[in-house]
C-alpha cells in the first residue's frame, strides 16, 4: 500500500512536469538561433558557395597594382622611411628638404628622359571628381580630343586627364584647374593634360601636369600651400614646376625650341638630356631656352629683354590674372558668408549658442563630440569673416580668439588618447589639419590691405600653436614667415611698394624670432630645426632675389598718355563686369600729364588707359589704396612706383638677404659647436649644388670656428662669440655673433 | 605567400619590430607583402580610379603610425587593414560628406554605374560590377575573407563585429553575391 501511495505521488509529480514547457516566444527564438547555426555550417558545404568562393579567389589573385605604380610608391616610401630613420622625425612634406627635392628631381628626370626617349606618358587618373578642371572660356576654334574623339570645346566643358586641347587660328582658350590655377592657350596651341590629382584626405595637396605640344601657354598659380603640391608644364625635354605662387610662360617656337619665362615669383626648371639632368630656378624676369634635340646643350638662361609682342601677351595675361584673383577672393568671402546662420548681436544668437551646447552634451561618443567642437569653431570663423567684411574688426576679434582656443582645445584633448586610440586620434588630427590647410589655401590670395587679413593671421597662428613639438612649431613658423615674402611679391605686383617693404620687415622679424628660439632648444631638436631652417632659407633667398628682379628695361620708352577713356575716382568699373575685359569704356576724355596728375583706383579694380586709338589698353594701373603718381609709363605698361619707393624696397631686400645668410651661418654654427651633424653637412652639400638663373645659389664653407657663405656677390662670415675668461671680464660680450660682410 | 601561414605571420611580426626601430628596409619588405592585398581590398571597395591613390595613403599612414602598433591588441594584418578601412571610409565621406555612411544601405553611387547587361563570362570585370551592387559591409567581409584570406578573428577586429555575427554576415554576403551573379547569367553550376 505504501508503495502504491508513493507511486501515485510520483505519478502526480511526473504529470506536473509535463506541464513545463518553453513559451512560444522562446521557442521561436531558440529555433532561429539553431537554424542560423545550421545554416552557417551549410556555407562551407554547399557546392555552389564553395565553387563561388574558389572562383572569387582565382579572379582576385590575378589582380595587382601596375608595376610602375608599385615601384614608384616603394621608392617614395623608402625615401620617407630613410629620412625618418636618419633624422628621427617624420617629414610629411617630403619634397621640402633639399636632399629629397634633388632625389625627387632626379627621379623625375629619370621619368622625364624615359618619356622623351620612348615617347610615352604616364596615365594617372583624376582621383577626386568634386575638384573640377574646366574650360573657363573659349574664343574662336577650340577642340578637345578625348579617347580618339574630337569634341568642340565650349565654356564650362569639364576636362579630364589625358584630354588634348587645341586652339586654331585667332583662337584662345582659358582653363581653370582643380587647384585654382589658371592657364591660357594662345592661338595654334595644343596641350595635353597628363595628370590631375587631389589627395582625398587633404584637398590642399594637388598635382597638375600639362604637356605643351605646340604653341604658347601662360600659367598663373595663385595658392599652392602644401609642399607636396605642384603645377607642372612640360615642353619637349624641359619641365617647369611652380610650387607656391607664380606666373610663367612656356612656348615652343616654329623651330621646335622650348622657352620657359618666369614672369612673377619663381619657377623651377628641370631639363633632361641624354647625358645629364639640369635643375635650376628661374626668378621673375629670367627665361631659359631649350633646344629640341635631346643630346645637345644645357638650357640657355638669360634675363628677359623687352619685346613688343611679348609685352602685349604678358600684359594681357597679367591683367586677366588680376581680374581672376579678385573673383577668387570674392568666392572665398561668399563661401564663408554662406556658412553663417546668425551673427552676434542678433537677439536669437544666445539661443543658437545654447542649441550648439546642447548638441555637444548629447553627443555621447567622445571623438564625435570633439569633431562637433571643430565644426562649431568653423562657424565662429565664418561669423568673424562677415563682421570683418562689414568693417567690425572689434566684434570679430573675440570670435577669432574663440576659434583658435577651441581648435587648440581639441588638439590638446586628442594628445591624451594618442596611445590607446591611434586610428581615431589620427582621424581627428587629419580633420583639423585638413580644415586649417583648406582655409590657408583659400586665404592665400588675401593681402595685408584686405579686410580678411585678420582671418589669415589667426589661421597661421592656430597652425603654429597646435603644431606638435618644438621642431614642428619651428617648421610652421618658417612657413608663415615665407608667406610674408609671397605677400610682398603680390604687393609689388599691385604697385604697393610700401606694403611690400613692410612684409619683408615682418619676414625678417619672424625669422629672427625663430632663430632665437632654436638656439634655446636641446641639441637633438636643434639639429632638426636647423635642417628645417636650411631648407627654408635656400628657397627664401630665391624669393628675395625674385622680389627685386626686373626684366631689362634699358631701352624702354615712356608712352605719353594721349587720352583717358575711363578715369576712376574711387569707384572704377571692375574688369570682371566688363564683357570684354581688355576694352576700356565710358568716362570723359581727359589727358593726363606725367609728373603732375595722380590717379586713385578704388576697391579691387584695375583700369586701363588707352594711349592711342587702339582697342587694347596700353597701360594698366593696378588697384592700390594710395594715389599713383603718373611719373613714368614704362614698357610692360605698369605705372611704375617712384624711384624712392623702389630704392627702399631694394635696400630692405638686401638687408633681409644679408640677415638671412647670417642667420643661416649662425644656425649652422650652433649645431657644429656641439657635434658634427651628418644630416646638416649633407644639406649644406646639397645647397652648394642649387642653381638660380643658371648660376650657383650660394656656397657655404665650414671650418672649425667659422662659417663663410657666398651668394650673389655677398660674402658673410660668422664666428662664435669669444669665450669670457676671468682676466677679460672687463670686456663687453657681443650680444650677437659678429658678422663680417 | 598566405598571410595566414604561421611562418609568414612570424616573419611579419619580426619585420614590424625592426621597422618600428626605424629600419626602412624592413618597412620595404612589409610593403612587398601587403601591397597586393591592400590594393585588392581597396580596388574592390572603391574601384580602379582611386585604388592606387588610396593604397598609397594607406602605406604612408602605416609608416607614420607604425610605432603605435602593439602586438597584443591585434595582428599586424588586422591593424593595417583597419587603416585601409578607415581610409576608404574617409574617401566615401569626402566624396559625399552630407550622406550618413550607413552600412545598412547599399552604395547607390556604385549601383548606378553597374551595367544591366547579362555577362556570361565570370571575370574580374563581372566580379567588380557584382561586388559594386552589394551592401558595403557584405562587400567588405567578402573581400577580407575570401580575397585577402584573413581569419574571422582578424576580420572581427577590423569590422568591429563578433565571430558569430561575422559568420552570419559571410553567409548573407555570399548569398547576395550569388543572387547578383544569377541575375547576370552566372548560375552556381557555371562558376
Amino acid at each position: 500500500m505504501d508503495l502504491l501511495k508513493s507511486f501515485h505521488s510520483l505519478e502526480k509529480k511526473l504529470k506536473k512536469c509535463s506541464d513545463v514547457s518553453l513559451s512560444e516566444e522562446k521557442q521561436v527564438d531558440m529555433k532561429r538561433r539553431i537554424m542560423e547555426a545550421v545554416v552557417q555550417r551549410e556555407v562551407v558545404n554547399e557546392p555552389a558557395f564553395a565553387k563561388l568562393i574558389e572562383k572569387i579567389k582565382e579572379i582576385a589573385e590575378q589582380l595587382s597594382p601596375r608595376e610602375h605604380f608599385r615601384v614608384l610608391l616603394k621608392e617614395k616610401l623608402l625615401m620617407i622611411a630613410h629620412f625618418q630613420a636618419s633624422r628621427r622625425f617624420f617629414l610629411p612634406a617630403w619634397c621640402r628638404t633639399t636632399f629629397v627635392r634633388r632625389a625627387f628631381a632626379s627621379g623625375l628626370a629619370f621619368v622625364f628622359v624615359f618619356t622623351v626617349l620612348f615617347n610615352s606618358t604616364f596615365k594617372i587618373e583624376l582621383a577626386q571628381a568634386s575638384f573640377l578642371t574646366s574650360l573657363e572660356s573659349v574664343s574662336g576654334e577650340v577642340e578637345i580630343v578625348r579617347d580618339g574623339s574630337v569634341i568642340v570645346g565650349d565654356a564650362g566643358f569639364i576636362l579630364k586627364a589625358d584630354d588634348v586641347i587645341r586652339t586654331g587660328e585667332d583662337s584662345k582658350a582659358i582653363i581653370k584647374f582643380l587647384d585654382q590655377s589658371v592657364s591660357r592657350l594662345d592661338e595654334n596651341t595644343e596641350i595635353k593634360i597628363s595628370r590631375l590629382f587631389v589627395n582625398p584626405l587633404n584637398k590642399t595637396e594637388t598635382t597638375v601636369e600639362v604637356v605643351l605640344n605646340k604653341g604658347r601657354l601662360w600659367s598663373r598659380v595663385i595658392n599652392l600651400i602644401n609642399n607636396l603640391s605642384s603645377f607642372q608644364v612640360k615642353a619637349h625635354n624641359a619641365l617647369a614646376v611652380a610650387k607656391k605662387k607664380a606666373a610663367f610662360d612656356v612656348s615652343i617656337s616654329s623651330k621646335g625650341q622650348a622657352k620657359v619665362s618666369a614672369v612673377k615669383n619663381k619657377v623651377d626648371l628641370v631639363v633632361a638630356t641624354e647625358r645629364k639632368v639640369v635643375e635650376t630656378t628661374l626668378v621673375k624676369g629670367f627665361s631659359a631656352e631649350v633646344k629640341s634635340e635631346v643630346n645637345t646643350g644645357l638650357p640657355k638662361v638669360s634675363q628677359e629683354k623687352p619685346d613688343v609682342d611679348q609685352d602685349k601677351w604678358v600684359l594681357d595675361n597679367l591683367v586677366q590674372d588680376q581680374a581672376y584673383i579678385e573673383t577668387v577672393k570674392q568666392d572665398v568671402k561668399d563661401q564663408m558668408q554662406d556658412q553663417v546662420k546668425m551673427l552676434p548681436g542678433n537677439p536669437l544668437y544666445a539661443v543658437k549658442e545654447l542649441s550648439e551646447s546642447t548638441k555637444l552634451v548629447l553627443t555621447f561618443d567622445d571623438f564625435d563630440k570633439q569633431k562637433k567642437v571643430v565644426m562649431v569653431a568653423q562657424e565662429k570663423l565664418a561669423e568673424a569673416e562677415v563682421l570683418l567684411e562689414k568693417g567690425d574688426a572689434i566684434g570679430a576679434d573675440p570670435l577669432l580668439k574663440e576659434f583658435q582656443s577651441q581648435v587648440e582645445g581639441v588638439q590638446q584633448w586628442a594628445l591624451a588618447f594618442d596611445g590607446t586610440h591611434p586610428v581615431e586620434v589620427m582621424e581627428l588630427r587629419t580633420m583639423i589639419s585638413s580644415m586649417l590647410d583648406g582655409y590657408e589655401k583659400q586665404l592665400a590670395v588675401i593681402l595685408p590691405d584686405d579686410s580678411l587679413y585678420a582671418l589669415k593671421t589667426v589661421i597661421g597662428d592656430t597652425k603654429v600653436s597646435i603644431a606638435a613639438g618644438p621642431v614642428k612649431k619651428t617648421e610652421e613658423k618658417l612657413s608663415q614667415a615665407t608667406e610674408k615674402l609671397n605677400e610682398a611679391h603680390d604687393l609689388v605686383e599691385q604697385g604697393n611698394q610700401a606694403g611690400a617693404v613692410q612684409q619683408v620687415q615682418e619676414y625678417k622679424n619672424a625669422i629672427s624670432d625663430v632663430v632665437s628660439e632654436v638656439k634655446q632648444m636641446p641639441s637633438d631638436d636643434k639639429e632638426k630645426a636647423v635642417s628645417a631652417i636650411i631648407d627654408t632659407k635656400a628657397e627664401d633667398l630665391k624669393s628675395l632675389e625674385a622680389l627685386v628682379s626686373q626684366p631689362e628695361t634699358a631701352t624702354a620708352e615712356a608712352k605719353p598718355v594721349v587720352a583717358v577713356e575711363q578715369l576712376s575716382t574711387g569707384t572704377a568699373t571692375p574688369f570682371a563686369q566688363i564683357p570684354e575685359p581688355t576694352i576700356v569704356i565710358q568716362g570723359t576724355s581727359s589727358p593726363l600729364v606725367p609728373g603732375t596728375d595722380t590717379l586713385m583706383v578704388g576697391g579691387s579694380s584695375t583700369i586701363g588707359l588707352i594711349t592711342k586709338q587702339s582697342v587694347q589698353p596700353d597701360v594698366i594701373v593696378p588697384a592700390t589704396q594710395e594715389p599713383v603718381v603718373v611719373t613714368e609709363l614704362g614698357a610692360g605698361g605698369i605705372a611704375k612706383p617712384s624711384p624712392a619707393q623702389t630704392a627702399e624696397l631694394k635696400k630692405t631686400v638686401a638687408d633681409a638677404k644679408t640677415e638671412t645668410l647670417t642667420q643661416l651661418g649662425e644656425a649652422v654654427l650652433e649645431v657644429q659647436q656641439n657635434k658634427v651633424s651628418v644630416p646638416v653637412m649633407q644639406k649644406l652639400q646639397d645647397i652648394k649644388k642649387m642653381d638660380m638663373n643658371g648660376k650657383p645659389l650660394m656656397d657655404i664653407t665650414l671650418s672649425r670656428d667659422k662659417v663663410t657663405i657666398k651668394s650673389d656677390g655677398d660674402v658673410i662670415s660668422v664666428t662664435p662669440p669669444p669665450v669670457i675668461t676671468p682676466q677679460t671680464t672687463n670686456l663687453k660680450t657681443p650680444e650677437s655673433l659678429p658678422v663680417q660682410p | 605567400m598566405s598571410l595566414k601561414d604561421p611562418q609568414t605571420e612570424a616573419e611579419i611580426e619580426l619585420l614590424v619590430v625592426t621597422a618600428q626601430k626605424g629600419s626602412s628596409e624592413a618597412f620595404g619588405k612589409l610593403y612587398d607583402i601587403f601591397v597586393n592585398p591592400i590594393y585588392r581590398y581597396i580596388y574592390y571597395r572603391v574601384g580602379a580610379g582611386d585604388a592606387e591613390d588610396l593604397a598609397e595613403l594607406v602605406f604612408l599612414k602605416t609608416w607614420e603610425n607604425i610605432r603605435q602598433y602593439r602586438k597584443g591588441e591585434s595582428s599586424f594584418s588586422s591593424w593595417i587593414f583597419r587603416i585601409a578601412h578607415n581610409v576608404v571610409v574617409d574617401h566615401y565621406r569626402a566624396m559625399h560628406p552630407s550622406d550618413e555612411l550607413s552600412e545598412e544601405i547599399a552604395d547607390h553611387r556604385r549601383e548606378s554605374s553597374a551595367t544591366a547587361t547579362a555577362h556570361r563570362r565570370f571575370d574580374n570585370e563581372l566580379l567588380s560590377v557584382a561586388m559594386a551592387e552589394l551592401k558595403d559591409r557584405y562587400r567588405q567581409v567578402l573581400i577580407l575573407k575570401y580575397i585577402n584570406d584573413l581569419s574571422n578573428e582578424e576580420i572581427g577586429y577590423i569590422m568591429g563585429k563578433t565571430q558569430a555575427a561575422l559568420r552570419i554576415l559571410q553567409f548573407r554576403a555570399l548569398r547576395s553575391l550569388k543572387k547578383v551573379l544569377e541575375r547576370r547569367g552566372i548560375s552556381g553550376l557555371d562558376v
